[in-house]
């Protein structure tokens, strides 16, 4: 169309029905699809970053030194130690983090067992009962014996997560520090 | 100024659209019934105001969001009182929102054709709640630390994309910087303007259909402006007041210790409108938790959302109303067993107080060193006699002594104790118990130890014979002479609590002194003190001082102390059971050395 013959004001039934629609329907997907590609590249950039950690390296957890096996005598209760790491968050590296809690408690002359204290259920810390000699969750009552089980009608669905230990040279007492899923039966760690 | 106005209006219509705001058709006039949906807009503009003054001022970063809420609160003027309204207000927002929608139930104003409107104000209501979630953790204060983690858990439950969206949530493996970030963003930026789309919405839909009249109509109609809005701003005082008082009675929002991941906190409770969904969770065992935290809530949420619906049918209306009130009966009950369980707990009781104990003297430190250090916070109670000492007493000292007849940190021993009470150990006070013969042998002092309760053929300890048998004969003058020696003794400790009564008792503690080295008393029979002597008995030469307390418990069965004889005391430097560090921290807090 001659765009000198077009009316002032044009109304959109002058052209002929079919075409009229069809240049109707291009042109509400053509708004469409270029609205949609110009918000696309801000979005995917937000997106790509808001999913970024999503890609962090598999957690294995790291091995502290938390105390000398000569400081935990044979019989005593379990006893609570502040585990430090080194560790990165985000941009700031701390030499020194607390990052949890490890019931130490000598079983005899060479061997340490260690409980992670947060509670499998959902992560509070555990508190060590002493009148009734169990592993008590303050949140929602977990409760799990001496060795660690669940004890009678307890929300949480496994024991207490044991962690590894090594008796390194002079009885220093070694625990791989490891934080592991809520909520589940089996011992997934998370980090 | 006519002139001003009608040259704006003429430019914006500002009085059409002003006119349209208020001239809001009030069938059967106006009522107090009506005032909920206001009192909410009005609680949310205050959130607004003092949300965004709050953000100026916080900083989210693991070691500077506690420290910025600090500033505001204790340094900023005014700065209290504004957090106190930020705070109690998402407190009373909860009833209010419960008052809105027991109206809107009640009148029926939730069916046909306000549906939508109705599913707006439950999207309202979700949002309301995810504010506050995400607010709790922004002190990054203990509570807020320990309870959100639970929520973050309860997240990984979510079946297939659990673990994925926990650590979308939290932005790492364990919570820090990238937690608060995610969580600040959420609760001042996306959930705000998610809130304020809604309100929108909801609003313009009201206008629509206008407003449910609650039948029979008592009065003739009237119109929102002046008539309902004075009741809606009398209402608006109403909540504003309470807030204020509320504000003013507690002297602001709480601000516990500062989060830290080693300090277990034994009283991680969420805040009280969700203590019931809480409670909940304490029914359902092992991997059913599902049930609890998702399946369920998630069930009644659909069927809230089903009830416009379940409303068209013949009963329905009252089906709804039913399930409405059980609903709120159930949420009251639940969250009353939990409140009271807790009152009755006496652990828990402990740790709430501990852990206000912890937040106070945290600020208090923060106020009187001028500022944090860049560490954080915690550095700040890592490095504190008077917050870490009790703890310390507690777990190393308290299997065997006792603080003042407790353990340290308040609690009572469960089994009774087998070495002496330490409190105000070096005193004046403390020695002259020591030396009674009426008190050296009970549990205060030495009467759980070996040297009152002598293993088959042995005899009491020498100093607890001297004690019991000679002493009860002294004259006098010998009375006059040990008074005098013990204070000589306790000058020794020189503790920060007796430094006037040593300066001005100067002469005293020459004389006594003196007579010590004198033997006037036997003493020096076996202790050596301030001299080259030596003898079976702990050398007191600085007892009770920094020094020699460091060198006591590296090794109490050291020949200068106890040698063999020590009874079950170890030796907490040699088996490295206490850092150097932790050493003196426990050292400065036995001898009161804390600093202000």
């Amino acid at each position: 169309m001659d765009p000198s013959h077009e009316p002032e004001n044009p109304s959109p039934d002058v052209p002929s029905a079919a075409s009229g629609d069809r240049r109707e329907f291009l042109k509400s997907a053509a708004c469409l699809a270029l609205g949609g590609a110009c918000v696309l590249a801000p979005l995917a950039a937000g997106v790509t970053v808001l999913l970024g950690p999503l890609s962090s390296a598999p957690p294995d957890g790291s091995w502290v030194n938390l105390t000398k096996i000569e400081a935990l005598p044979i019989g005593a209760a379990p006893r609570l130690f502040q585990v430090f790491v080194e560790r990165t968050d985000a941009w700031t590296r701390h030499p020194r983090s607390a990052v949890g809690a490890v019931f130490l408690e000598r079983l005899d002359e060479t061997s340490v067992r260690a409980f992670q204290s947060a509670c499998p259920h959902l992560g509070c810390a555990v508190e060590w009962r002493k009148e009734k000699k169990i592993f008590f969750c303050p949140c929602h009552n977990s409760a799990f014996t001496h060795d660690g089980e669940i004890s009678g009608p307890s929300p949480a669905a496994r024991g207490l997560d044991t962690l590894a230990v090594e008796i390194r040279d002079e009885g220093e007492v070694w625990v791989k520090f490891q934080t592991f899923k809520a909520g589940v039966k089996e011992r997934l760690p998370i980090a | 100024m006519k002139a001003l106005f009608d040259w704006l209006d003429a430019r914006t219509g500002y009085r059409g659209l002003a006119r349209l705001a208020l001239h809001e058709h009030v069938p059967g006039g106006a009522r107090w019934r009506y005032v909920w949906g206001s009192t909410l807009t009005f609680a949310i503009a205050v959130q607004f105001i003092t949300g965004i003054v709050l953000w100026m001022n916080y900083s989210a970063g693991a070691q500077s969001a506690w420290e910025s809420v600090y500033y505001t609160q204790e340094v900023l003027p005014g700065g209290w009182v504004l957090r106190g309204i930020h705070h109690f207000m998402a407190q009373l927002m909860v009833p209010l929102l419960v008052l809105h929608f027991m109206q809107v139930m009640v009148d029926g104003a939730y069916r046909a054709p306000r549906e939508v409107n109705y599913w707006f104000g439950l999207g309202l209501l979700g949002l309301t709640l995810a504010i506050s979630l995400t607010g709790y953790l922004l002190p990054w204060d203990q509570r807020g630390y320990w309870s959100t983690k639970v929520v973050t858990n309860l997240i990984s439950g979510v079946p297939f994309i659990g673990d994925k969206l926990q650590r979308l949530v939290v932005g790492d493996a364990n919570y820090g910087h990238q937690t608060l970030t995610r969580f600040f963003a959420m609760h001042a930026g996306v959930l705000p303007a998610l809130l304020v789309l809604l309100i929108v919405g909801h609003v313009a839909l009201f206008r629509k259909h206008g407003l449910t009249a609650k039948l029979p109509k008592e009065k003739p109609d009237a119109m929102f402006w002046p008539d309902q809005l004075l009741q809606d701003f009398v209402a608006c005082g109403t909540v504003i007041g309470t807030v204020l008082t509320l504000v003013w009675y507690f002297h602001g929002a709480e601000l516990g210790a500062p989060a830290n991941p080693a300090e277990p906190y034994s009283a991680a409770r969420p805040d009280w409108y969700f203590m019931a969904l809480f409670q909940f969770l304490k029914f359902f065992e092992g991997e059913r938790l599902i049930w609890g935290s998702l399946v369920i809530p998630g069930l009644v949420f659909l069927l809230l959302m089903a009830m416009p619906l379940l409303g068209r049918w013949g009963p329905g209306h009252r089906f709804n109303l039913f399930v409405i009130f059980v609903g709120l009966g159930g949420f009251v009950a639940l969250t009353t067993m939990a409140f009271q369980k807790d009152a009755a707990d006496e652990h828990y009781q402990a740790a709430v107080a501990q852990a206000k104990r912890d937040g106070e003297r945290a600020k208090h430190l923060a106020l009187t060193r001028r500022g944090i250090p860049t560490e954080g916070a915690l550095a700040l109670l890592a490095d504190d006699p008077l917050t870490q000492g009790p703890r310390l007493f507690a777990s190393q000292c308290a299997s065997c002594h006792t603080y003042a007849g407790r353990d340290g940190l308040g609690a009572p021993l469960t089994e009774p104790p087998t070495a002496p009470d330490l409190a105000g150990f070096g005193s004046r006070e403390w020695l002259r118990g020591f030396m009674d013969p009426q008190l050296i042998e009970t549990p205060r002092y030495f009467g759980g130890t070996a040297f009152v309760h002598p293993k088959a053929g042995g005899r009491k300890s020498k100093m607890v014979r001297l004690i019991t048998e000679k002493v009860p004969s002294y004259t006098a003058e010998e009375k006059a002479q040990l008074e005098k020696i013990l204070v000589a003794v306790s000058a020794e400790a020189a503790l920060p609590a007796q430094k006037e009564s040593d300066a001005s008792d100067a002469a005293l503690i020459d004389e006594g002194r003196k007579l010590f080295t004198a033997d006037a008393l036997e003493c020096a029979d076996c202790h050596q003190f301030r001299n080259d002597a030596s003898g079976d008995g702990p050398d007191l030469t600085g007892y009770g001082s920094r020094a020699w307390l460091a060198d006591f418990l590296k090794n109490p069965g050291h020949d200068r102390f106890y040698g063999k004889r020590n009874d079950r005391m170890p030796a907490f430097g040699k088996i490295g059971r206490l850092s150097p560090h932790d050493l003196d921290l426990l050292i400065r807090w036995m001898r009161g050395e804390s600093p202000n």
